[in-house]
């Protein structure tokens, strides 16, 4: 019976702080779907396609420099197509760079929004069933850093700890929790009142026993869109902090180096900053219409990151 | 009114004593301090005097007690990377940053509810797929890619605006114009969507029965009715509109903070980044009162003593 029962959110719940309960409603998947419906997630397979197939099919290397063909035009303007996206600063394949920036970009932002949602899901859930001090502790925490621009815990980590992929990830955790832990307490909190948890409290079952069994499945369409939505902004912030050249060594090849090299040649080479920023555009439209997708398949209201 | 002034207070000073702790412990975990801006084959001798003079040899929790004594009082120690006492460099600067930030806000809030008012009056047609489209495009593209874009298209191309520096209005163009379009995109969407939501109720009804202007209707009965979550989400996202100010100064060449920051990261220089940190902390506090107060001044509820953005 839970599993098919879906949490009603009502939106924009965050704005205002408050939850105005969540009525349970029941509903049934569609068994068959048209490919229409499929047709949001369009950009996210053809960012992936790029990201896991292009450097298994492009043969040219992503670092081979050709000092001779720098900076040489797309195919279809004027380049050739040994190059189709033309060739950067240094002789490099543009096409490859790309491929290649998007694999470690997707890969990082995986990575890092998975785990910043284990951590803000676990500590969002705990604080609102727990309550008391811990509610206290956590949402102050939260409070705290978000007085905090993400940016600037880049600068702090950089300075003190170095450039490394390590590094890189610890700033997009640190960044990242917040937006997990704030809304998964909301939710936690309103479940808490629910009469199904109270039900199974007067029953006997403890507080982890109720997580577990009750509220986690409860929150999970959430989570779930929240960590669609998390992709793609730690994918932007990942980008930044490499454009500025924070957390990475320079010489490293993600989206947003490719962009700050682009940048260095902007008076002669239109093409090599404008591929790279459109496979960042393209991740932020890919997760977050899967993440609509998400809501519309499951039902549930627009969870808005306010 | 105390109340809105003690609690920026109290998350001013949470978050200078977080921040603070957090970069003693990362100083003090990557190792000797010293190695951070000393040449490597500095003699032993000179290693020594320098830890002495900065106090490194004391206990860590007197060295703990004297560095939050330093970041509450804004003595963030010697620059030695610019020459000067780091709060006096950093401060120099500030005005330029929150400059930038400030006029990058109003312009993405009036540009925001502007759009979101026009549109919301058409149901469905062109303009309010126009308005999806643009919004889409404006939440897609990053801060720093669009800056690069605006360079290409109206430096480069067009000639019309200076792709860097800061020599009057003309330069201030491009930097504001890419910094408006994101939140001005989100507030737009949630600006609509509130003014859905309003129009619906009796008061709106009554309103336009009574023979009210349709924009009158609009503008003076259904936008303060509606602009509050805008306003919010200013207040909630004030850190992330200071962290894009400070991304969109190395896109332009702006001298702000962010630069200097920037540079300090890269050369070890923990006084510029400690006072960066701390100014950084004060810049959102001040967006938020000003959002506080802006709250207030529109919705005569939130004057009692009610808070109201900050909701986390």
């Amino acid at each position: 019976m839970q599993r098919d029962s879906v949490l009603r959110l009502e939106s924009q719940h965050s704005s205002t702080g408050d939850v105005r309960g969540g009525s349970i409603e029941r509903h049934r998947h569609p068994r068959f779907q048209s490919v229409l419906s499929l047709l949001p997630l369009l950009p996210l397979l053809s960012l992936v396609a790029i990201a896991v197939v292009g450097p298994l099919v492009i043969v040219a290397d992503p670092d081979e420099q050709e000092l001779l063909i720098r900076l040489q035009p797309p195919a279809w303007a004027g380049g050739s197509w040994d190059h189709p996206l033309g060739t950067d600063g240094l002789g490099r394949d543009l096409l490859a760079r790309v491929a290649e920036g998007a694999r470690f970009s997707l890969l990082i932002g995986v990575i890092a929004a998975v785990n910043a949602g284990v951590i803000g899901v676990m500590l969002g859930a705990f604080a609102g069933l727990a309550g008391g001090w811990i509610d206290r502790i956590i949402t102050s925490l939260v409070t705290v850093e978000m007085a905090i621009p993400g940016i600037v815990i880049g600068i702090v980590i950089t300075a003190t700890l170095g450039q490394g992929l390590l590094n890189l990830i610890v700033i997009l955790l640190l960044g990242g929790w917040i937006v997990y832990a704030r809304i998964v307490r909301l939710q936690a909190l309103a479940l808490r009142q629910s009469e199904f948890v109270e039900a199974a409290h007067a029953l006997g079952a403890g507080r982890f026993y109720v997580l577990r069994r009750h509220m986690l499945p409860n929150l999970a369409p959430t989570i779930l869109v929240l960590f669609a939505q998390g992709i793609a902004a730690v994918m932007v912030y990942e980008a930044t902090l490499t454009y500025l050249g924070l957390g990475l060594p320079i010489e490293s090849v993600t989206l947003g180096s490719l962009v700050r090299e682009g940048q260095q040649v902007v008076f002669s080479a239109w093409w090599a900053g404008l591929f790279p920023g459109l496979m960042i555009a393209l991740a932020v439209v890919g997760f977050n219409f899967l993440a609509d997708w998400i809501q519309a398949r499951m039902r549930i209201d627009r969870i808005a990151d306010m | 009114m105390a109340r809105l002034a003690l609690r920026a207070l109290a998350i001013l000073a949470g978050t200078i004593f977080f921040a603070s702790s957090g970069i003693f412990f990362l100083i003090h975990l990557s190792g000797d301090p010293t190695y951070g801006f000393l040449p490597v084959n500095t003699s032993p001798e000179i290693r020594e005097s320098v830890r002495e003079r900065l106090g490194l040899d004391q206990p860590l929790l007197t060295q703990y007690c004297m560095f939050m004594r330093d970041a509450f009082t804004l003595d963030f120690g010697y620059s030695w990377s610019l020459r000067q006492p780091a709060a006096e460099a950093v401060l120099r600067v500030f005005p330029a940053t929150m400059q930038l930030a400030l006029i990058g806000t109003v312009s993405a809030v009036v540009v925001g509810v502007v759009l979101g008012v026009i549109t919301s009056a058409t149901r469905s047609g062109p303009l309010e797929w126009l308005l999806s489209a643009t919004t889409l495009v404006g939440l897609a593209i990053p801060g720093f890619w669009l800056g690069t874009l605006l360079i290409l298209l109206f430096a480069v191309e067009l000639g019309w605006f200076p792709s860097s520096g800061s020599a009057g209005w003309r330069s201030m163009v491009l930097p504001i114009v890419a910094l408006t379009l994101h939140p001005a995109s989100m507030i737009a969407r949630l600006v609509r969507a509130n003014m859905r939501d309003v129009e619906s109720t009796m008061y709106i009804r009554t309103a336009r029965a009574k023979g009210v202007p349709t924009r009158a209707v609009q503008w003076r009965h259904m936008l303060p009715n509606a602009i509050l979550p805008a306003v919010a989400y200013v207040g909630l996202h004030a850190a992330g509109l200071i962290g894009g100010a400070i991304v969109i100064e190395s896109v332009f060449a702006w001298p702000g903070v962010g630069r200097m920051a920037l540079q300090a990261a890269l050369e070890r220089d923990m006084p510029v980044i400690h006072a960066f940190v701390v100014l950084s902390a004060v810049m959102v506090t001040l967006v938020n009162i000003l959002v506080d107060l802006t709250a207030m001044a529109i919705d005569p509820r939130l004057r009692s003593s009610q808070v109201m953005s900050n909701a986390t």
